[in-house]
C-alpha cells in the first residue's frame, strides 16, 4: 500500500513542478484560482435576501438535465472501455505483489483526484450561490457530496457495465439501447408538449421537474439530492444518498470479485485510454475516434500545394460519414428550428436569443479542432508552402463549416419567424465571424499556452475573449440599435469588429505553422 | 549539399545540441552515431525545420526553413506518424500533391512494391502494424525525390527484408547524388553503406571520420567506445 501512496504523492509533486516550468500556464492558473477564491472570501455571508428568487421547478429541471447529461456521457464512455488506469499502472502495479483491492482503491483515488478541482470550485462558489440564489445552510456540502458521489457511482457502474458488455457485443448494443430509451423518455414528452403548447421552455421545465422522474434510478435520485441545496437535507434525500452508496459498494464488491477477469478488462480499458490520451494530444476528441470505423471513399487528390491539406481534411470528413456538416451543426439547426416554431416571442428578439445561445454553445462545444490534429504531423511543416497559406488551408474546412452552420441556423429560423432578410444576413455574418474568431483564437491560445494545458486554459481564454467581444463588439452594436432602431446595422457592426479580430489572430496564429517545436 | 554551422538547441536549461557543425556532400551517406540522449534526433529535427535553434543550417545552399530548401528535403522520422483515415496510397498521393509533383505514379508504385505495400494500398494508416507504418513513412519521405534526405533511426520495427531493401535504397540515393544523413545507435545496421561517421555525445560531435580512414568495420566500434567513454551503442 505504501508503494501506491508513494506514486500518488510523487505524481502530485511532479505535476506541480511541471507547472512551475511553464510560466504562462502557471500565471493563467493563478489568475483562475484567484477568480475562484476571491469572490468567496469577499462574499457577505449573512445577507438575508437572495438576489435572485429561484423557481424550484426550474432549478429541479436544470439539475435533472445536468445529471442526465453526466450519467449518459459517463456510461457511454465506459462502454468504450474508458478506464482510470494507465498502461504504466498495468505494467508496473498489476504485476507487483499488491492486493487487487488496494490497486482498485488507488485507481479510485486517481479518478477522484482528477475531479477535486471541480469539487473545490463548487465548494468555493457556495457562499456566492447562497447569497445570489438563497441556498440553505450546508448546501455547499450537499453539492460537493452529490458531485463526488455521482463520480464514484458512475465510474464504478461504468466499469461493471464494461466488464459485462465486453464479453458480448450484443450486450453493449442492449445497454446503449436502454440509454437511448432513457433519453427518449426525457426528450419526447417535452417535444410533444412544446408542439401542442408552442412553448418549449415551459414544456421542458414542466416535464423535467415532474415527480415521476425522481424515481428513475441514479439520474432521478441525484437530481433530488441536489434539490437539497434549496430544501435542506430531509429523510428522502438521506435515503437516496444511502441507496447510491449501496450501489457503489455493490459495484465495488462485484469488481473486486472479478479477479483475473477484472484485470483483463482493465488492461483492455487502459490500452484504449492510452490511445485516447494519444489522440487527445494529437488534437482528436478522446474516446470518440478510437473505435471509429471509416467509410470507403473513392476520391483523388486534385488540389496542389497547401490546398492539398484542405482536400485531405474534406476526404477524412467524408470517410467519417459526413462531408462538411458535423453533428453539432445538425443539432443546433434542429434546436433553432424547434425554438423558432415553439417559442412565443417576437421574431427579432428570438433571432437575437438564438444568436446568443448559439454563440455560447460555440464557446463550450467542439473544443478540439481539425487543424490541431494536423499540426501534430511533421508533414504539415515540411510541405513547401508559406506558413500563412498552410494555416489558411488547415482551417479552411472549419471556416466553411461555420459559415454553412450559420446559414442553416439563421436561414431556417429566419424563414420560420419571417424576419427581415437584412437581419437574417447580418445574423449569419455575426455568427460566422464569431465562430471564425474562435477558430483563430484557438491558434493564439495554442501559441501562448502550448498543447498540454490547452484544454482548460483555452476555455478561459475563450471566456475572456467573449468578454472582450461583448465590450468592444456587442456594446457598440447595442448602442447603434438603441439610437437607430436598426438591428441589422447593429449586428453587422459586431460582425465587422469580429473581422478585425480575425485579421489580428490570423497574423499571430501563423507563427504556429512556422515554429512547431515538435517533441 | 547539407551544411550545419554552430547549431545549438536548448530545451529549457538542457543543452541538447551544443555548437554543432558538419556537412554532408552530394552523393554521400553520413551517419550520426551516438548513445541514447546524445542529441541525434534533436539535430535531425533542427535540420528538418521542426525545432527552433540558433546557428545556420543550409539545405542545397538555402536556409532550411525556406521553401526552396523544403522542396528538396526528405525526412523520415523516428516514429511513423500516419493519418488514421488515409490509406497507404492516399498518404503518398497527398504528399505528392502537396509538393506539386508531376508524374510520380510510377515511382510511387515502385516504392510500394519494394516495401511490400502494394497489396496494402487500400489499408488505412491506423490498420497497419508499426513496421508497415514505418515503410509508408519511408515512401512518403522518398517520393518527393529529395536532394537531401534525413533518416532518424529508420530500421526500428522493420523486418529483415525491408532492412535489406532500405540499405539498397540508401545506395541508390547516393548514386543519384543525394546527400543522405542517417541517425542510429546500432552500429551494425549501417556497416555496408556509410561514407562518413559523426559520433555524437552529450550534444556534440566528438569524432568524425571517413570510410577510407578506417582499416575495417570493427574499427568503428573501437573508435565509438573510445570517444563515448564506453557507453553501450
Amino acid at each position: 500500500m505504501s508503494a501506491l501512496v508513494y506514486i500518488i504523492r510523487k505524481s502530485f509533486k511532479n505535476n506541480v513542478k511541471g507547472l512551475i516550468k511553464k510560466p504562462a500556464a502557471l500565471i493563467a492558473y493563478i489568475i483562475l484560482a484567484c477568480l475562484l477564491v476571491l469572490p468567496s472570501l469577499f462574499a457577505k455571508s449573512h445577507q438575508q435576501t437572495p438576489a435572485v428568487v429561484v423557481d424550484l421547478d426550474i432549478a429541479k429541471s436544470i439539475f435533472m438535465a445536468y445529471t442526465l447529461f453526466l450519467f449518459v456521457i459517463s456510461v457511454l464512455s465506459s462502454l468504450n472501455g474508458a478506464s482510470f488506469f494507465r498502461m504504466a499502472d498495468v505494467n508496473l502495479l498489476f504485476t507487483a505483489p499488491i492486493k487487487a483491492g488496494y490497486i482498485l482503491i488507488y485507481g479510485f483515488v486517481k479518478q477522484l483526484a482528477s475531479n477535486v478541482m471541480l469539487m473545490l470550485f463548487i465548494g468555493l462558489q457556495y457562499p456566492n450561490w447562497k447569497r445570489t440564489f438563497g441556498l440553505t445552510d450546508g448546501a455547499g456540502w450537499v453539492l460537493m457530496i452529490a458531485y463526488m458521489l455521482l463520480i464514484i457511482v458512475t465510474s464504478l457502474l461504468g466499469m461493471v457495465l464494461y466488464a459485462y458488455s465486453s464479453k458480448n457485443p450484443k450486450r453493449e448494443h442492449w445497454i446503449k439501447r436502454i440509454i437511448y430509451a432513457l433519453l427518449i423518455l426525457f426528450i419526447v414528452p417535452i417535444v410533444i408538449k412544446a408542439v401542442a403548447t408552442g412553448n418549449l421552455w415551459a414544456s421542458a421545465v414542466e416535464w423535467l421537474s415532474s415527480d415521476y422522474l425522481k424515481y428513475i434510478p441514479i439520474v432521478g435520485w441525484f437530481s433530488e439530492i441536489l434539490m437539497g441545496v434549496f430544501k435542506g437535507i430531509n429523510t428522502e434525500i438521506l435515503i437516496y444518498i444511502i441507496v447510491n452508496l449501496l450501489i457503489a459498494l455493490a459495484a465495488f464488491i462485484r469488481i473486486y470479485r472479478m479477479d483475473t477477469e477484472f484485470y483483463e478488462n482493465v488492461i483492455a480499458g487502459a490500452e484504449l485510454s492510452e490511445l485516447a490520451l494519444e489522440a487527445a494530444k494529437k488534437g482528436q476528441a478522446a474516446h470518440t475516434n478510437i473505435k471509429r470505423s471509416y467509410r470507403k471513399v473513392d476520391a483523388k487528390f486534385t488540389l496542389e500545394g497547401s490546398l492539398a491539406i484542405f482536400q485531405k481534411q474534406v476526404l477524412e470528413r467524408r470517410k467519417k460519414g459526413f462531408w462538411l456538416l458535423p453533428t453539432r451543426t445538425i443539432i443546433l439547426t434542429l434546436a433553432a428550428a424547434i425554438a423558432a416554431v415553439s417559442t412565443p416571442v417576437n421574431g427579432i428578439e428570438l433571432m437575437l436569443g438564438i444568436l446568443g445561445v448559439a454563440a455560447y454553445l460555440m464557446l463550450i462545444l467542439d473544443m478540439v479542432a481539425v487543424w490541431e490534429r494536423d499540426i501534430s504531423y511533421h508533414y504539415i511543416y515540411l510541405i513547401p508552402e508559406t506558413p500563412f497559406k498552410k494555416m489558411l488551408a488547415s482551417t479552411l474546412a472549419e471556416v466553411i463549416n461555420i459559415f454553412i452552420e450559420a446559414i442553416l441556423i439563421f436561414g431556417i429560423a429566419g424563414m420560420i419567424l419571417k424576419v427581415n432578410l437584412a437581419i437574417v444576413l447580418s445574423s449569419i455574418l455575426a455568427y460566422a465571424t464569431l465562430g471564425t474568431v474562435f477558430i483563430y483564437s484557438d491558434l493564439v491560445a495554442r501559441r501562448m499556452f502550448g498543447k498540454i494545458h490547452g484544454g482548460i486554459l483555452r476555455i478561459f481564454f475563450r471566456i475572456f475573449l467573449l468578454i472582450f467581444i461583448i465590450i468592444f463588439a456587442v456594446t457598440p452594436a447595442a448602442i447603434v440599435v438603441v439610437f437607430t432602431d436598426n438591428y441589422a446595422l447593429g449586428i453587422s457592426i459586431s460582425a465587422v469588429i469580429n473581422g478585425v479580430l480575425i485579421l489580428l489572430f490570423t497574423w499571430i496564429g501563423t507563427g504556429l505553422f512556422r515554429s512547431p517545436e515538435l517533441p | 549539399m547539407l551544411e550545419i554551422k554552430n547549431v545549438t538547441k536548448k530545451y529549457g536549461k538542457v543543452l541538447a545540441v551544443d555548437q554543432m557543425s558538419f556537412n554532408v556532400e552530394e552523393g554521400q551517406i553520413a551517419v550520426l552515431l551516438g548513445p541514447n540522449g546524445a542529441g541525434k534526433s534533436t539535430i535531425i529535427k533542427c535540420i528538418a525545420g521542426l525545432l527552433q535553434h540558433s546557428g545556420e543550417i543550409a539545405v542545397g545552399g538555402h536556409i532550411n526553413k525556406s521553401l526552396e530548401a523544403k522542396k528538396i528535403l526528405g525526412y523520415v522520422p523516428e516514429t511513423a506518424n500516419l493519418f488514421d483515415a488515409l490509406t497507404v496510397e492516399e498518404h503518398i498521393h497527398f504528399i505528392a500533391k502537396a509538393y506539386r509533383l508531376k508524374e510520380y505514379e510510377e515511382y510511387a508504385k515502385e516504392l510500394m512494391e519494394r516495401f511490400d505495400l502494394d497489396d496494402k494500398r487500400e489499408k488505412l494508416g491506423k490498420e497497419l502494424s508499426k513496421g508497415m507504418q514505418q515503410k509508408v513513412s519511408i515512401c512518403c519521405g522518398i517520393i518527393i525525390e529529395p536532394k537531401v534526405v534525413l533518416f532518424d533511426e529508420p530500421m526500428v520495427g522493420l523486418d529483415p527484408k525491408a532492412i535489406k531493401e532500405l540499405k539498397k535504397l540508401f545506395i541508390e540515393l547516393k548514386d543519384r547524388g543525394c546527400a543522405v544523413l542517417i541517425s542510429t545507435h546500432i552500429i551494425d545496421t549501417i556497416k555496408e553503406v556509410w561514407d562518413k561517421i559523426l559520433i555524437m555525445s552529450k550534444g556534440k560531435i566528438v569524432s568524425t571520420f571517413l570510410r577510407d580512414e578506417v582499416k575495417d568495420e570493427n574499427e568503428i566500434e573501437e573508435r565509438y567506445f573510445a570517444v563515448t567513454g564506453g557507453a553501450q551503442p
